[in-house]
């Protein structure tokens, strides 16, 4: 048991954390209602757990500096989404954007000031995930800014079980002693290489599922059955 | 949700029948799909998250299959019924047949559940119907739809009552003896006479009417006295309609009563009576007009200027929304009277006939099918009392006429089949021959030449030497199985174009790159199927649409083809003649020439669905007939 715990890296403590901040934290805090659903088990059936595929449109790379304009996520369950679950929220940010990064994005600073504040958005935002694990391609932008937006809106930042597309292809490119170019890994070009068709990019939403639809063809629902969560997570 | 789902809205907005739906119906019905990826060799058919759901191909192919004649049985193999690619819609998973769906490539899939998107569709029986019928219902209510337009484009619904009426209406007092009234109209010539109740009154209370059929069923059937005043057998509760109602409605009131004689009134008094009769002539004008034409024809010029009408009349029908069927009918009636007049005229300049013979057309003339545009096929039966030097006289008929069908339009037949070839203008004795050779000792070359013969109908002459030889083919044919294999075995070369995935199989080169032949690929393969089972089963008809109701009737139909079946080949007959009628109305309109080459470009998605679903109905026929052998 000792030894478990000593060999688990601290992104697969989630479980430990989300207990100890529960402990500690106001039952008025927002994130109290979040940290009150238990988490799948490392050893749970992979295709048993419910996943939300997720995906973030940002000002820049920066979690401190930069902000998040955008939010989209949509539900998975036995290897199917739904797109009955879609979320998408636009966030009001008081800085105007810059032209290079709302061509990247499309989102307006009309849109941005007629969108939601951070902390409502984040707020329903974490009633989605509770319980579920993250799923999203290049884990770093959406682990550091929920934890800093946690930070700011709740005071403390819980750990969040995450799969990341990106991870699980540079696992097999490994595997399979494929020489890859960072271009390779990007969601575009991974899935024109799973010949999964055109999508409109960075749109949260539309990311979020081209992100889920990238992972059912990594990790193909009959595969699922004889998977663990442990062997995916990052 | 705003326009978040963009995407996925417009990937399921194209595909038929979501195309026909407001967009905020398909934003409810994207809501309810779930994605979801299968891997190849995956049988979708058990698998229990898949079903009861329509499945979306966004991306991979899925096949259909389904096992041979016994499955369990090596000789069968599985065999691939159709695939569905990119963009396609696939219902295996809610219709209820054996066939399985299998994985071919991995797939990105989009399902939706039938039971969750009914409620959204409660508005849209329509697209309910096609996303959870058979192909063959599918195709039936396509039909029920072509004929709706018909009758509302029906010339009965741009014209008045008043503007029919032929005649005014003929009185007689109430008083008048039954005799009277019978000899007022037999002098008139008219079926009914409108009774007088008060004499010089004219409103619709004050009026009776009698018809010959009251004189038949009312007087001398119950031994009424002829004396008898008309009073005694009258309506008096007549049922009018006011001169400015449409024609249409005039035509719908009579069928309902089954009336043939309706008495029209203008502000509530008589005006007239509108015959059934006078409503039909209207119905045919343009036909019938042409037809009287041709009769008082005098010399060939005129004919021909007639006949060169005739593309234009066919277009005009087409506009016009009458069925395909009546068109076919209307100008093989023309074509026929053409001929008649021809062979009339042929014999004013040679003498008459030293011989009876008979001229028949072959093909699709006979089976009253025939087109503008199409190809003369004709023959000509000889008394066999016909001596060697008369048969020059035969020469010279057979050569004015096909000449002259030639410059009416009706063009020389490429593969030879006119009575001005010296093999197809033969005695009796000949005929019959040729008739027991193809039977007997069919060879698949001669069979295909010769096919067309099996669907004959006399033009001009003796009745009797046609009905012989008719008699006798039935009475091999629907014996000889070996004959009917060959018959089958030739039909194989005619296959639908149907592809396994996504579309049509198209012609890949040449000047009709990328079209199907309508004519020889989807129609004939329907004429050949009818001929076969009319062969094999003994009927005379030679229309196809009448064989195969004869067919559906029989009471040894279910040993040839099912009634169903048959019924079904009916619907897609229909379908694909008024397709073929339409697209020469569209190249005629662009100035294309006039063929049978359809471009699935250039019909809507739902025509291709359709289309496809009749391939389907004579491809499973097809295959049907081939498993006999």
């Amino acid at each position: 048991m000792f030894l478990d715990w000593l060999f688990t890296p601290v992104s697969h403590q989630y479980e430990a954390r989300r207990v100890e901040l529960l402990n500690k934290i106001d039952k008025n805090n927002n994130l109290y209602a979040f940290l009150s659903v238990p988490m799948p088990a490392l050893n749970s059936e992979l295709s048993s757990v419910e996943i939300v595929s997720v995906d973030f449109e940002t000002t820049g790379l920066d979690a401190v500096k930069d902000k998040l304009l955008s939010i989209g996520c949509v539900n998975m369950a036995q290897g199917q989404i739904q797109l009955g679950s879609c979320f998408h929220e636009i966030i009001a940010i008081e800085q105007p954007l810059s032209a290079d990064n709302v061509a990247i994005h499309t989102i307006t600073d009309n849109e941005t000031q007629n969108g939601k504040s951070l902390k409502q958005v984040f707020d329903a935002f974490l009633m989605k995930i509770a319980g579920k694990v993250l799923l999203v391609h290049f884990n770093q932008i959406e682990r550091e800014f929920i934890k800093q937006a946690c930070i700011e809106l709740y005071g403390v930042a819980p750990v969040i079980p995450m799969i990341d597309t990106l991870c699980l292809a540079k696992k097999e490119f490994a595997r399979q002693d494929f020489p890859f170019d960072p271009q390779d890994l990007t969601l575009e070009n991974l899935r024109k290489r799973a010949q999964l068709p055109f999508y409109q990019q960075h749109h949260a939403l539309s990311d979020a599922i081209a992100t889920a639809e990238l992972y059912l063809t990594m990790i193909k629902p009959k595969c699922a059955a004889n998977m663990q969560l442990k062997d995916v997570l990052i | 949700m705003g326009n978040e789902l963009i995407e996925h809205l417009m990937f399921v907005q194209q595909i038929p029948p979501f195309d026909t739906l407001p967009k905020a119906t398909v934003q409810q019905l994207v809501k309810n799909i779930t994605i979801t990826y299968v891997t190849a060799e995956q049988e979708l058919t058990t698998t229990a998250s898949l079903k009861g759901t329509i499945l979306l191909v966004k991306k991979g192919v899925l096949a259909k299959k389904q096992s041979g004649e016994e499955s369990s049985s090596s000789d069968h193999p599985i065999e691939t019924i159709e695939k569905y690619s990119d963009g396609d819609l696939c219902r295996q998973l809610i219709l209820n047949d054996d066939a399985i769906l299998v994985v071919e490539e991995d797939a990105l899939l989009y399902c939706l559940s039938l039971d969750s998107i009914l409620p959204l569709l409660n508005d849209f029986p329509e697209v309910l119907q096609f996303l959870t019928a058979s192909p063959e219902t599918r195709l039936k209510q396509t039909i029920i739809s072509q004929h709706a337009t018909e009758l509302s484009a029906s010339p009965l619904n741009n014209s008045l009552v008043g503007d029919l009426l032929s005649k005014s209406a003929a009185t007689i007092p109430q008083y008048h003896s039954i005799v009277q009234a019978a000899e007022k109209m037999t002098e008139l010539g008219y079926s009914s006479l409108v009774v007088l109740k008060n004499e010089g009154a004219t409103h619709l209370s004050d009026l009776g009417i009698i018809t010959d059929r009251d004189i038949r069923v009312r007087c001398v059937a119950k031994s009424l006295p002829f004396t008898s005043p008309v009073s005694e057998i009258m309506t008096s509760n007549v049922i009018s309609i006011d001169a400015n109602s449409l024609a249409f409605d005039a035509l719908i009131m009579m069928i309902d009563k089954n009336i043939h004689h309706l008495p029209v009134t203008k502000n509530g008094h008589l005006f007239g009576v509108i015959t059934i009769t006078d409503l039909m002539h209207k119905e045919a004008q343009n036909a019938a007009h042409l037809i009287s034409v041709i009769r008082r024809a005098k010399t060939v010029d005129e004919l021909v200027k007639v006949g060169i009408m005739l593309p234009e009349l066919q277009l005009k029908m087409t506009k016009l929304g009458i069925a395909g069927l009546q068109i076919g009918k209307s100008i093989s009636a023309l074509s026929k009277a053409l001929t008649i007049q021809l062979i009339e005229l042929a014999q004013q300049e040679l003498g008459n006939a030293p011989v009876p013979f008979a001229w028949f057309s072959a093909g699709s003339l006979a089976r009253q099918e025939q087109l503008a545009y199409s190809d003369q096929d004709n023959g000509l039966i000889i008394s066999d009392s016909v001596s060697r030097e008369q048969l020059d006289w035969f020469k010279q008929l057979a050569d004015f006429v096909c000449d002259g069908l030639n410059l009416c339009g009706f063009v020389y037949c490429p593969g030879n089949v006119m009575a001005s070839n010296d093999k197809w203008r033969q005695t009796a004795s000949v005929w019959r021959e040729y008739f027991r050779t193809w039977i007997d000792t069919p060879s698949p070359q001669a069979l295909l030449n010769s096919s067309i013969f099996f669907d004959l109908s006399l033009v001009y002459g003796d009745s009797q030497l046609i009905d012989d030889i008719k008699q006798y083919v039935l009475s091999k044919t629907s014996k000889s199985t070996l004959f009917l294999a060959h018959l089958s075995k030739n039909m194989q070369s005619n296959r639908p174009p149907l592809g396994f995935i996504r579309d049509f199989v198209l012609i890949s080169s040449g000047e009709n790159k990328s079209t199907m032949d309508l004519k020889h690929n989807a129609i004939a393969p329907i004429v050949d199927l009818a001929r076969i089972y009319a062969l094999a089963l003994g009927i005379e008809e030679t229309s196809t649409i009448e064989r195969l109701k004869k067919v559906s009737e029989h009471k040894l139909g279910n040993s040839v083809v099912s009634r169903s079946s048959a019924l079904s080949l009916i619907d897609a007959f229909e379908f694909l003649v008024q397709l073929k009628l339409s697209l020469y109305l569209k190249k005629h309109a662009s100035n294309l020439p006039v063929n049978n080459y359809l471009s699935p470009k250039d019909i809507s998605r739902l025509e291709r669905t359709h289309l496809k679903d009749a391939f389907k109905v004579i491809k499973s026929l097809q295959d049907v007939r081939q498993a006999v052998l």
